[in-house]
């Protein structure tokens, strides 16, 4: 079954997830027929991503993924922030020759890291830690990966899966098939990595989502003119959009909450923020005495403290 | 790893009532999952998560739904002792010596996701349970296929049959390699379905059933060079040790699908069928079915070629235990799964 079908046993719940999937998979139809044991719930009490602890380097997390129930177990591989490089892990797979062991006795069960499939996930999606990779088996795949990264060819010793000698191995099919499976671990980076500041970013998720300037803007109530400047990182933020729009934006885009995406309106804020909200008015003047424009330059500290309360105030709407 | 003997005795014994026992909620499976966070890697899973994996096995197989005992019971009925013996080899087996509990516990984030990895484990185990004794007569399949076939040739005579020594015709170098090397060696062969049922196969099938074992064996020999009967069956337990096996249709399926009887068996086999399968394995199985190409299909479902590849070998995985009746099944499973839009 993929990770989104429920359980014989939960074919025939009212819940309306349940409900909602079985109304559109073949599979899940086919076997509903005479399954019709409800399970009683007691809420939705689902983990939430802990803050307070520390992500390191060679740490074993679970990493959580949008309306994805499973955990995916990753490999801590570098932090940057916001930013977390990790290699997934599974047990259930045909390793090969850059699959790396973590053998049993660590996790008191045996995974494979795939060092040939790392990629970034945001902070917020890694859930728990549930164990550590010692410094040489940290190295070990730091130097996969990192061979990898350069284009040379890894053989492996040991301590990974068997070679591949073939093109034709059908083991490669299936790596292929468990990258594509890990896309929804990937996608909350991805979303917010398309630029370096969060106009673009929202321009790029909306035409993904093939919804246009204008129905998003009644969606959220805000002016057209000015959201279609605000993904041209031209509106100036704290002046123009509160901070109460932005967030009914990104729940409407669907964009993944956390500190990249406040790290992203403060990028804005910086490029289009001006304090004193009026240097408009004193070009206007300056062209009127016939002196040539130039654009005021806003003192970049207060700039910065601009831009952390505008992001501090949004990660507040959006509930963080 | 943790032992039979740190499990409450009360989840572990098998009982009458497995199906009666209450239901894990999320709030008690959360606080469960994070007892275990918390103690680390030593610590067990709570008494409640067993309790919960003994309910979600027996309710699973009494149901039979998803689970024909044509197909997973040792006897071909789901009764109370061979519940009772299927769970409890899984509790052993996979959840406490592979520790699989512990890592289902720790994927899941609510008790939907547990009994659907659950189910999944479960599943796994019950074809792996038939695979081990499918191996049995690997050796001897192996052993007659270089002696009788044309294509390969014996170098070296030993009083055990393990210890001889057999190349490809036209061939003259020698295996020299490590283990990991030669079970690289046995996935270079090819892609070679795991299990290939004839029609008048026996219960008691091979991994891999006339030529292509032969062939497999060509490829591997040719490839890696001279080795003994032990070095290939080294190679082939690396390679399909893991990989899904076989059912025990053959015996069930050895009449014909006009008989009402045998025709409540096809639809069981149906459910099995579709339950092993995602929906995306159904919808390349569809595909197949109106014979759309491999690329046509990777664009549709959106995903590589490799993967309807990967896919197919599960699709395939699952039907050819059924061998001869196996399009009777197929149809049953598209009529089923895609009756509206066919």
């Amino acid at each position: 079954m993929t990770s989104t079908c429920p359980s014989l046993l939960d074919l025939g719940s009212p819940d309306p997830d349940v409900r909602a999937h079985v109304e559109h998979c073949h599979r899940c139809q086919a076997l509903q027929h005479g399954i019709t044991t409800p399970q009683p719930a007691e809420g939705g009490a689902t983990p939430t991503p802990d803050d307070e602890h520390a992500v390191q380097r060679g740490a074993v997390w679970t990493a959580s993924a949008p309306r994805v129930d499973t955990f995916l177990f990753v490999a801590v591989l570098d932090v940057d922030e916001g930013d977390v490089w990790v290699a997934p892990a599974a047990d259930d797979i045909d390793a090969i020759h850059t699959d790396f062991l973590l053998p049993g006795d660590q996790l008191m069960f045996a995974l494979w890291v795939r060092c040939a499939h790392t990629f970034k996930v945001l902070r917020e999606q890694l859930n728990d830690e549930i164990g550590r990779l010692s410094d040489e088996q940290t190295d070990t795949v730091l130097t996969c990966v990192q061979t990898l990264l350069d284009g040379g060819p890894f053989t492996g010793n040991e301590r990974f899966g068997a070679s591949v000698i073939a093109d034709h191995d059908p083991r490669l099919d299936a790596a292929e098939a468990f990258k594509q499976n890990t896309f929804p671990w990937r996608e909350p980076w991805q979303l917010l990595s398309t630029a370096d500041e969060l106009g673009a970013v929202c321009a790029a998720r909306r035409q993904q989502l093939g919804v246009s300037v204008s129905e998003l803007a009644e969606d959220i109530d805000v002016d057209t003119e000015d959201w279609t400047r605000f993904e041209a990182a031209q509106l100036d933020l704290p002046a123009s959009l509160p901070t109460a729009r932005l967030a009914a934006a990104v729940r409407r885009l669907a964009l993944p909450k956390g500190r990249k995406l406040l790290k992203l309106a403060a990028a804005t804020v910086m490029r289009a923020h001006r304090p004193d909200g009026g240097g408009a008015t004193l070009a206007f003047a300056r062209r009127r005495q016939g002196v040539r424009h130039t654009t005021a330059r806003p003192d970049p500290e207060e700039l910065e403290r601009a831009a952390d309360r505008y992001s501090a105030a949004l990660g507040r709407a959006l509930g963080l | 790893m943790p032992s039979v003997a740190s499990i409450p005795a009360s989840n572990v014994s098998p009982t009458d009532s497995l199906s009666n026992l209450p239901p894990l909620g999320d709030v008690a499976f959360v606080a469960a999952r994070e007892e275990l966070i918390r103690g680390g890697p030593t610590a067990q899973p709570a008494e409640e998560l067993w309790a919960e994996t003994q309910r979600v096995g027996g309710v699973l197989l009494r149901q039979g739904a998803g689970f024909p005992p044509s197909q997973y019971a040792s006897g071909g009925v789901w009764d109370t002792a061979s519940i009772e013996d299927a769970v409890s080899g899984w509790t052993t087996d996979r959840l406490v010596d592979r520790g699989q509990l512990r890592k289902i516990v720790l994927q899941a984030s609510n008790t939907a996701a547990l009994r659907r990895l659950l189910e999944g484990s479960l599943r796994q185990h019950l074809i792996d349970q038939q695979a081990a004794s499918q191996s049995k007569n690997l050796f001897r399949r192996v052993k007659k296929t270089v002696e009788d076939d044309e294509r390969f040739e014996c170098t070296h005579e030993a009083k055990r049959a393990s210890e001889r020594r057999y190349r490809l015709a036209g061939t003259t170098h020698v295996f020299a390699g490590d283990e990991r090397r030669l079970c690289g060696m046995a996935w270079a062969a090819g892609d070679f379905p795991p299990v290939v049922y004839r029609d008048d196969a026996q219960k008691l099938s091979p991994v891999l059933e006339g030529p292509d074992l032969a062939d497999f064996l060509a490829g591997l020999l040719g490839a890696a060079g001279e080795m003994t009967v032990r070095d290939v069956i080294t190679a082939m337990s690396g390679r399909y040790g893991l990989a899904p096996s076989t059912f025990d249709a053959e015996a069930v399926l050895s009449g014909d699908f006009a008989q009402p009887e045998v025709e409540f068996v096809r639809d069981e086999l149906a459910d099995g069928v579709i339950a092993r399968l995602t929906e995306r394995q159904l919808q390349v199985l569809k595909g197949h079915h109106e014979e759309q190409s491999v690329r046509e299909m990777a664009e549709q479902l959106d995903c590589s070629v490799g993967t309807i590849s990967s896919e197919t070998k599960a699709i395939r995985g699952a039907l050819d235990p059924l061998g001869g009746h196996a399009s009777a099944v197929l149809n049953e499973v598209l009529d089923r799964a895609f009756k509206d839009n066919k």
